[in-house]
């Protein structure tokens, strides 16, 4: 996975482009401390060219909703589609983030 | 059984130094001949990808030899891989079997996906909780410094070094997926019994498999789609 973040402060917005596997957990841990050393509020995660996700890559997004709401903040994820959409839908994930 | 060097590498013998020969074998469970190739040293995830290309059905890496090759025999069109647990770590295995389903046209592409997704997290089950025998209780993998945990048992020559097959079966009625792992195995029936947001992959095999069947203390596991 190949992440570009596209702001920081209060709101985090990070678009990933790829596959978000479990080869992505040192990734990952990047995004979770940007979040953490901008004193983020909420992170938006634009899924718009994500290919592929497995069950560690939810797993990860709902890392980052446990730590954002921790701190009264939110996630919101953005443009799934494809394979991504339908492992989101299998995770219920409409019930977990804001999806956009 | 003729040894012969492979065609890239008789074309490029600098370039991939690890396809050293390749060797034409006859299937035992078929009387279809199989291509195999023989890698001396690990293979990328573009050997892996150009060996499948040129028509070869049998990749193997050579230190998986000690392990035996019982079962994989395959005949064309069908894929078989047997490999490391550091190289099935490091090498993009969605890449090389995205690669080889791609020119299963007989396969739907939603079916295509799901056959993807579900091995996918099967090989990850394997090489975790089988061959690296990271404890899958205790929540670890929960923690993004799962990927210490990670490098830290591929370290461990033992454990990876260990066997991970992957054996597909397609025809026009189902597509069989075999992964066996040479570790202490996964307590599938454990796990399933209880399936929750913790235990994600295992939903999702079975969601999108019709058939999932375990052996041998889940070191072999069974995914059938039916077509």
């Amino acid at each position: 996975m190949i992440y570009t973040l596209k702001s920081a402060g209060p709101k985090i917005e990070v678009d990933m482009k790829g596959r978000l596997t479990f080869a992505d957990y040192s990734s990952f841990r990047e995004i979770t401390q940007i979040v953490t050393d901008n004193n983020s509020k909420c992170c938006l995660f634009d899924l718009t060219e994500l290919e592929f996700i497995d069950s560690a890559g939810l797993g990860m997004l709902l890392i980052a909703r446990d730590k954002l709401q921790s701190v009264n903040g939110n996630v919101i994820l953005k443009g799934a589609q494809g394979q991504v959409k339908k492992m989101l839908d299998l995770g219920r994930f409409d019930s977990l983030f804001n999806i956009e | 059984m003729a040894v012969i060097p492979s065609e890239k590498a008789q074309k490029n013998p600098d370039q991939v130094q690890s396809l050293k020969l390749s060797k034409k074998t006859s299937g035992k469970s078929s009387d279809v001949a199989s291509r195999a190739i023989l890698f001396t040293t690990s293979p990328t995830t573009q050997d892996l990808i150009d060996a499948i290309h040129n028509g070869n059905t049998v990749l193997i890496e050579d230190s998986t030899l000690k392990h035996g090759l019982n079962g994989f025999e395959a005949p064309p069109g069908e894929l078989a891989l047997s490999l490391t647990t550091l190289t099935a770590y490091i090498i993009d295995i969605i890449a090389v079997i995205d690669h080889f389903l791609l020119h299963r046209t007989f396969l739907h592409p939603v079916l295509c996906e799901q056959i993807l997704t579900s091995t996918h997290e099967v090989v990850t089950n394997a090489i975790l909780w089988s061959n690296l025998e990271v404890d899958c209780l205790n929540n670890r993998q929960k923690s993004l410094n799962f990927c210490d945990l990670i490098k830290e048992r591929l370290k461990n020559k033992l454990l990876a070094r260990r066997l991970l097959k992957i054996n597909f079966h397609l025809n026009a009625e189902w597509a069989d997926v075999v992964i066996i792992s040479s570790g202490k195995g996964f307590d599938w029936h454990h796990a399933v019994s209880k399936i929750s947001s913790d235990v994600q992959g295992l939903a999702i095999i079975h969601s999108f498999a019709d058939e999932v069947m375990a052996e041998k203390n889940g070191k072999i596991l069974r995914l059938r789609f039916y077509t």
